[in-house]
């Protein structure tokens, strides 16, 4: 029943969503080993031996937004004590991340909370497909965890001044929202504190790169997102 | 013989043995205790059931308890072993009597898993921990809730009774551990554990201690009394490809941590063990201060463990939904038994000319000059808590009359002790004296021969190539 990949080919247990073959975004599919050392594999992996025995009632999934959250401070202060998993993968885009959840990340745990962040990396995609992809993600959280809220963060603007991709972002936000308003086991937050000054550009100072969030970013954006996870911790609660 | 004495020495030290093993959980095994009558072994496990295991070879080996909804997490048997008590995910506390029908009473105690529960001594009360971040103390009759400690401030994994029934020490994955007074309700003292969450906390037999098992590998015993930190161990495990490198240096390198997830005292008070999430079992010897068995056994991590009653055995549960038992043997071991080996060996003539040599078979991290006390003798100088023992073995030795003088009899014991160990210190450097003899004869042998080589011919002309 586990689709472990041992080796380089796929052998693995696919559960396609709808109509998905047509929307990449929507298709699963695991990293390509690009470098030759096999770290993509080796992270799901430990994702899934990692969620054996453990209780989290809240998860988070998605890119490198979330996996680099867990090397800060205020993943230990805020989210460590609510029983936090973190299965963030550097360089995901959503086909990879419905991979993951279809193959063993869900398997073993049961979550309160599951948090969702990912469509940045979806380079070549249509925010109609970005925003497909993410839909399909919820949809197989939910057929696993039918209990658990899902939490889609809204994806971050980048680059230093205005770009087509922070167009994009701002459409999938758009799109994404628009369809939650209808599912009552999913919700929207726009977790963006106004990293976009009035000239239009982001500082270096809340992201670094013009992508990824120095720890003060960081601190910005988990603070309403604390609160939120909280709250629907709560509302958990019998 | 030398090499015969040395063994000796070393070996007198009995090494644990797996004595049985159990299958049938369906899930990890959460939990496990023995039963007074030594019959007995029940253990709770994910899979929502207990099962009730029997030592003695003839008896049909386990009954299965079925009733709680979800995985059980803790099982305690009362003193008297008539009373079997169990903790459930499910919310509840369920009361059994162990016997083939199984009957048992639940009550709802929390909002939230029921981690742990834990008789009194007495067996009047039971005391309840919760991931509702409370600890709750009931009647074991008609199940009357008393009252709740509710200074936690996230999940209680483990809440144990004193053994004279008048504190409460709890763990929490808010990373402290608490002592509460029973009879004021309060929070006495709160110790934090930087690390992480603390997994498990239970109190020494004397009463004077706590022990509480920590992320990281770590274990802490802390004095109640005086509320410092006696002992600290870190037990690192380093990984390489299937094969176990155990370290207990605190500065070396952590390539690989795990989770303590529970710990049992030796009823003596010398010991602990530790269950661990890299699945292996950890004897510490206490006195001495530090590690002094790895038990492998367990595919995956070592959920629970816990001594019997007086000792002699210990059980350990795992993921791996196995139960292992095991015979203690280490703390049997008498210094009087050791001190009557050695006058008998040494009195044999000793051949010229024999090697010494130490023997292959050497105990895990043993060394020499070192002794184990038997489990009666607990009354060490150095502070460490003594702990009247009842085990079978003490009542077996001569009892310890006071002499005529009035020195006090614990003074009296404390001397024999030193004047044993001064004994076997005399003996071992003997042994070491004759061994440095040898190494000399050797040495001169060796020379001679040396000598002789050089006269000849040939050979002092490639010394001499050599040495230019």
């Amino acid at each position: 029943l586990r689709g472990l990949v041992v080796s380089c080919s796929a052998s693995y247990r696919v559960t396609t969503m709808s109509s998905g073959d047509s929307n990449p975004a929507a298709t699963p599919i695991p990293c390509e080993d690009v470098q030759g050392d096999g770290r993509w594999m080796s992270m799901h992996n430990r994702f899934v031996s990692d969620s054996k025995g453990k209780e989290p009632d809240v998860l988070f999934v998605g890119d490198s937004l979330v996996q680099l959250l867990h090397e800060f401070e205020v993943w230990r202060k805020l989210f460590s004590p609510l029983h936090t998993l973190n299965f963030g993968i550097g360089g995901d885009a959503t086909q990879h991340v419905l991979w993951r959840l279809s193959n063993g990340e869900l398997d073993h745990i049961s979550p309160k909370v599951v948090v969702v962040w990912v469509g940045t990396n979806n380079h070549g995609h249509t925010p109609e497909q970005i925003c497909g992809g993410i839909m399909a993600i919820i949809d197989v959280i939910n057929q696993h965890l039918s209990q658990a809220h899902i939490l889609v963060l809204g994806v971050l603007p980048r680059g230093k001044s205005p770009n087509p991709l922070r167009e994009r972002n701002k459409r999938v936000n758009t799109l994404v929202q628009d369809k939650l308003a209808s599912v009552c086991y999913a919700s929207f937050l726009d977790v963006d504190p106004g990293f976009v000054h009035s000239d239009g550009s982001i500082s270096h100072q809340d992201l670094y790169d013009y992508l990824h969030l120095t720890p003060q970013g960081y601190q910005k954006v988990c603070e309403p997102l604390y609160m939120r996870i909280k709250a629907l911790l709560e509302m958990h609660a019998p | 013989n030398t090499s015969v004495i040395l063994a000796n020495l070393w070996s007198f030290q009995e090494d644990p043995t797996l004595e049985r093993h159990f299958k049938g959980h369906r899930d990890a095994v959460t939990s496990v205790d023995f039963n007074c009558n030594m019959k007995q072994i029940a253990t709770g496990s994910m899979d929502s059931c207990i099962m009730i295991w029997t030592l003695k070879p003839q008896m049909r080996a386990y009954s299965r308890f079925v009733g709680h909804k979800d995985a059980v997490m803790s099982v305690q048997f009362s003193a008297s072993g008539h009373l079997l008590v169990s903790a459930s995910r499910d919310k509840t506390v369920r009361l059994w009597v162990p016997s083939v029908k199984g009957e048992s009473t639940a009550f709802r105690a929390h909002t939230g898993t029921v981690r742990s529960v834990n008789f009194s001594s007495d067996g009047q009360t039971l005391v309840t921990a919760s991931d509702d971040k409370t600890i709750k103390v009931w009647t074991v009759h008609r199940h009357k809730f008393l009252f709740s400690l509710n200074q936690h401030v996230n999940w209680v994994r483990c809440a144990k009774f004193s053994p004279d029934g008048q504190l409460i020490v709890s763990a929490s994955d808010d990373k402290t551990v608490k002592i509460w007074d029973k009879n004021s309700r309060e929070c006495i003292h709160s110790f934090s554990e930087h690390g992480g969450c603390v997994n498990y906390a239970d109190f020494h037999p004397s009463g004077t201690c706590i022990a509480a098992a920590g992320p990281d590998n770590n274990v802490k015993v802390w004095d109640i009394r005086t509320t410092k930190l006696l002992q600290h161990y870190q037990l690192h495990v380093c990984m390489h490809g299937g094969c176990v490198l155990v370290h207990n240096v605190a500065f070396s390198l952590q390539v690989h941590t795990a989770a303590v997830n529970a710990l049992s005292f030796h009823p003596c008070g010398n010991y602990l063990i530790t269950a661990s999430s890299d699945s292996t079992l950890k004897v510490l010897d206490l006195v001495e201060g530090r590690l002094l068995y790895t038990l492998h056994g367990h595919q995956g991590p070592a959920r629970c463990v816990a001594f019997s009653r007086n000792g002699d055995y210990f059980a350990s549960g795992g993921s791996d939904e196995q139960v292992m038992v095991w015979q203690t043997n280490f703390d049997g071991a008498n210094y009087d038994e050791v001190l009557r080996l050695q006058k008998k060996e040494a009195s044999v003539e000793q051949p010229h000319g024999c090697h010494a040599h130490l023997p292959a078979q050497v105990s895990e991290s043993a060394e020499p000059l070192h002794y184990k006390s038997s489990s009666k003798d607990c009354g060490r100088s150095g502070g460490w808590p003594s702990h009247p023992s009842q085990t079978p073995r003490a009542q077996s030795q001569p009892p310890y009359t006071a002499p005529e003088s009035g020195v006090p009899a614990a003074l009296t014991n404390t001397l024999e002790h030193i004047v044993g160990q001064l004994d076997i210190l005399t003996q071992t450097v003997a042994i070491l004296e004759q061994r440095l003899t040898l190494t000399e004869d050797k040495l001169k042998e060796c020379i001679d021969n040396q000598h002789k080589i050089l006269q000849l011919p040939h050979s002092a002309a490639a010394l001499s190539a050599i040495s230019s």
